[in-house]
């Protein structure tokens, strides 16, 4: 993930304004892909990344997502092989994704997701230890635009303001 | 050129600072890009690493799993479940192959899944999917395969009926693999996704191996029923064994005294002449026979709702081979009795016609005895007993009967338990003594010897053995009492022996041996052991058998007579004429005399006789160089005739009836000056 950060941060800004984010988080700053390092670390990069630029955490967060994941899906093209749309993506995570992250970076912690289907909806709902959930929200749209669909990802329910689990709620345009 | 190494000047000159800040950004760059590639080859190496160890330990977790298992369904479970949660798959089921339809695969019951709700519908369909077999034209065709098949769009695989529930659910893909025994697919495992990517074949190949070794548990499986299904099936006919029937019989009886229900009705069916088959046209027919005769009771059970009127499938019939010509058959159901009875009239029926074996035409009949619960019975070994005592019951009352046990039999039984138990008490006491029959040379009216015969001394009454012989046959308490009947004649012989030391050809004391206690291996031991005890003679005493102890062992029978003979002992045939033996056997039995059944002689008078038989076996008996005795003599005729025909020696009540032990002395110490007639009035009177 921090891999990842430093790539959307470089190709937004420049590789100046990763130094500079992590000398403003007091961050160790060398991060292997294979490696695992503090989820507080990447907090305070977030958080150093919306003061720099003057946004809320949050929405730092959802845009970090939504700019990962074509990243993500060029580094890991298994992911989505044989795959044509948002959908049979995001259905794909348990039972697909998650595995695959699994087989490289062990003991990843990748949370199990409930699916609600409807005809141009889906609703995740999940428990992630990490409380990651407007990470997911902004992959969740990255995913939409990467497959070029149009729709609306929200959060309607989170563990951040007191209810029992996360949702996101993937509307497709009618 | 100069060596490069430590302290070799840089030829180019030195560039201006903005020129080498955009070289080490360059520099910077392809370590970034150097740095990315190392990670994509270590992430690449340990995706590959995690797959193949995932596989080893998947395919090893189920190959110890059915190393050790016998229950294929079990490690068919937890394949299931490890191959779903090690590749990811989020529903698994289990097809089994239909035991009625061959080739025809249906759901086990068994699955595996981590869907969401809408999944349902197709886990539901999966759990009750039959695929019809591959020669039929609606089968799933593609699944029922002996390798794994990878199917990335299930949509559109022809006769696949969940397609419908497969969209609903999501899932896109199905891979199948099969569970083989040999080349047969005993079940197939079904996994489903929606991850369409090809799998790699050495995925299939760990798949196809993971298959094999499940069906090795369904191969110890099979070898395993096998073992137990020919445990308990009679080779010949196929039938059920004698093992078989008693946990069917032991398993219904619970069941109804569970249910607090009458047990079954028990059918013992006993061929009538078999033996005579098997004597006379050889094993091989009278394997024939059995086997015919399971075919027909097999028929008349599965024919058994033809000729069941009201409750068709209510009632449950099994049919086994216990043993020789016996089979048995439990009815079960409310109207058992009714139908145990016309089951039986139906095999009456069955048996109507002769049958042809080596050319000849045998009519062969079944006794049949029946035992039906009333409530009373508490173990399931009584009812067998009384179900076989009805059928010697109704073998007693000719063939082709039926007897259905009732309280008169059981009163029987009842005493005739008492009987055998009263004997087995008299042997240990010592309770019977010996009465002898005084033998005579006929042309003389000498006295040459004695016939001794027991009496049961059974409280004050004197029991005649025709009374208690039978049950102590029956009962194996014969051999007990053979052998105290023995020592006791040789004792007399001893005694008698002192009375008239010098009598030359010393009395003899005949004595009845019956067929089971002259067929014991260690009869002529028993012999040699009563006379060094008693001090006998081997010559006061003989022995006679039956023809019917002579035929059932023709060798054994052989060999110890020969045996006996070798001691001194004289050997005869009792009651020769009454039994199988064929004149032509006669001759390989080595005997001294026989003794011509009463019945052959009682029968004689001056007015109506008929001679015939007597002189044939007088005849033959001759030609083979064997003395005769006649039993039962009762007239002056019948010893005059027989005296004429050259008849040897005779005995019965025309001379004497049975003496007491001090009786015969006092005849032998002093015989009768003229002739020798009802000598018993004469001593006893």
């Amino acid at each position: 993930m921090f891999n990842v950060l430093e790539d959307v941060i470089t190709d937004a800004y420049g590789p100046e304004a990763w130094d500079s984010l992590i000398c403003m988080a007091g961050a160790e700053g060398a991060y292997a892909s294979l490696g695992s390092y503090p989820d507080a670390e990447f907090q305070a990069l977030a958080h150093a990344a919306a003061t720099l630029t003057g946004q809320e955490t949050t929405d730092v967060l959802q845009a970090f997502g939504q700019s990962a994941l074509p990243i993500v899906l060029e580094r890991f093209p298994l992911f989505i092989e044989g795959v044509g749309d948002a959908r049979t993506f995001l259905l794909s995570l348990n039972s697909v994704i998650h595995p695959e992250i699994r087989k490289i970076f062990a003991g990843a912690a990748c949370p199990q997701f409930q699916y609600a289907i409807g005809d141009d909806i889906i609703q995740i709902t999940y428990h992630s230890r990490r409380r990651f959930c407007d990470i997911a929200q902004g992959l969740a749209r990255g995913a939409l635009s990467h497959f070029g669909e149009a729709g609306d990802v929200s959060h309607p329910e989170c563990l951040h303001n007191g209810d029992e689990a996360c949702r996101l709620d993937i509307r497709w345009a009618a | 050129m100069n060596q490069l190494g430590k302290n070799a000047s840089w030829p180019f000159p030195e560039s201006p600072a903005d020129e080498r800040i955009a070289q080490l950004e360059r520099r910077l760059e392809r370590e970034r890009r150097a740095r990315q590639e190392a990670e994509r080859l270590a992430e690449s190496g340990l995706r590959d690493l995690y797959v193949s160890r995932a596989r080893i330990e998947l395919l090893n977790g189920i190959s110890v799993r059915a190393n050790e298992s016998d229950d294929p369904l079990e490690v068919l479970r937890l394949a299931v479940r490890e191959i779903c949660t090690t590749l990811g798959f989020p529903f698994g089921n289990v097809l089994v192959a239909d035991p009625d339809v061959p080739g025809a695969m249906r759901a086990a019951g068994i699955s595996f899944a981590r869907t969401c709700d809408s999944a349902l519908p197709f886990i539901k369909a999966s759990h009750e999917v039959k695929i019809a077999a591959p020669a039929s034209d609606d089968a799933e065709q593609t699944v029922v395969t002996q390798v794994p098949v990878w199917t990335p769009d299930i949509v559109t695989l022809q006769g696949f009926d969940r397609a419908r529930l497969a969209r609903l659910a999501s899932f896109k893909s199905m891979l199948t693999v099969p569970v083989l025994s040999g080349r047969d697919v005993e079940a197939v495992l079904e996994f489903f996704s929606m991850d369409q990517r090809d799998p790699e074949l050495e995925l299939l190949d760990v798949l196809l191996q993971a298959g094999l070794q499940i069906g090795g548990v369904f191969r110890r499986r099979h070898h395993a029923d096998r073992l137990r299904e020919s445990a308990l099936t009679d080779p010949l006919t196929g039938l059920p064994n004698r093992a078989a029937f008693a946990q069917n019989i032991e398993r219904c009886f619970q069941q109804r005294r569970d249910a607090d229900e009458p047990a079954p009705s028990l059918l013992f069916i006993d061929l009538d002449g078999f033996k005579l088959v098997n004597d006379t046209l050889g094993h091989q027919a009278g394997d024939r026979l059995l086997v015919d005769m399971a075919d027909k009771l097999r028929t008349l059970v599965a024919d058994a709702n033809a000729f069941e009127d009201e409750n068709p499938l209510a009632s449950n019939v099994q049919l086994a081979r216990l043993a020789g010509d016996e089979f048995t058959l439990i009815v079960d159901g409310p109207d058992r009795a009714k139908l145990a009875e016309r089951f039986a009239a139906e095999i009456h029926l069955s048996l109507r016609h002769p049958q042809w074996l080596e050319d000849n035409p045998v009519r062969v009949t079944a006794s049949i005895g029946i035992a039906h619960d009333d409530g009373h019975y508490t173990t399931v070994s009584d009812m067998l007993r009384d179900a076989d005592l009805a059928m010697y019951e109704a073998k007693s009352l000719g063939s082709e009967r039926t007897v259905v046990f009732d309280q008169k039999m059981r009163n029987n039984v009842q005493s005739r338990l008492t009987l055998v138990n009263d004997l087995r008490t008299a042997c240990e006491n010592g309770d019977f003594i010996l009465h002898y029959q005084p033998i005579l040379a006929l042309d003389t009216e000498q006295l040459v010897g004695f016939e001794a015969l027991v009496r049961w001394r059974r409280g004050d009454v004197i029991v005649p053995p025709s009374e208690f012989i039978a049950a102590a046959e029956e009962s194996g308490v014969i051999t007990l009492l053979g052998q105290w009947v023995m020592r006791e004649a040789c004792i007399t012989a001893v005694r008698w022996h002192h009375l008239v030391p010098d009598r030359d050809p010393p009395l003899r004391i005949s004595i009845n041996v019956a067929p089971r206690q002259f067929l014991q291996p260690t009869f002529v031991q028993q012999v040699r052991e009563i006379l060094a005890e008693t001090g006998a003679d081997p010559r006061w005493i003989g022995i006679e058998i039956t023809e019917g102890a002579a035929i059932t062992k023709p060798h054994h029978t052989a060999r110890v007579l020969e045996e006996l003979r070798a001691l001194n002992i004289q050997v005869g045939l009792d009651d020769f004429g009454t039994g199988y033996s064929s004149l032509s056997r006669l001759q390989t039995i080595p005997i001294d005399n026989i003794k011509i059944d009463q019945s052959f002689v009682r029968t004689q008078t001056r007015n109506n006789a008929q001679w015939s038989v007597v002189k044939a076996m007088l005849d033959l008996a001759h030609a083979l160089q064997l003395r005769v005795v006649v039993e039962g003599l009762e007239t002056e005729f019948q010893r005059e005739e027989l005296t004429a025909f050259g008849c040897e020696y005779g005995q019965g009540y025309l001379f004497s009836k049975p003496l007491t032990e001090e009786d015969a002395a006092a005849l032998i110490v002093a015989p009768p000056e003229g002739p020798f007639r009802q000598m018993e009035k004469l001593i006893g009177g």
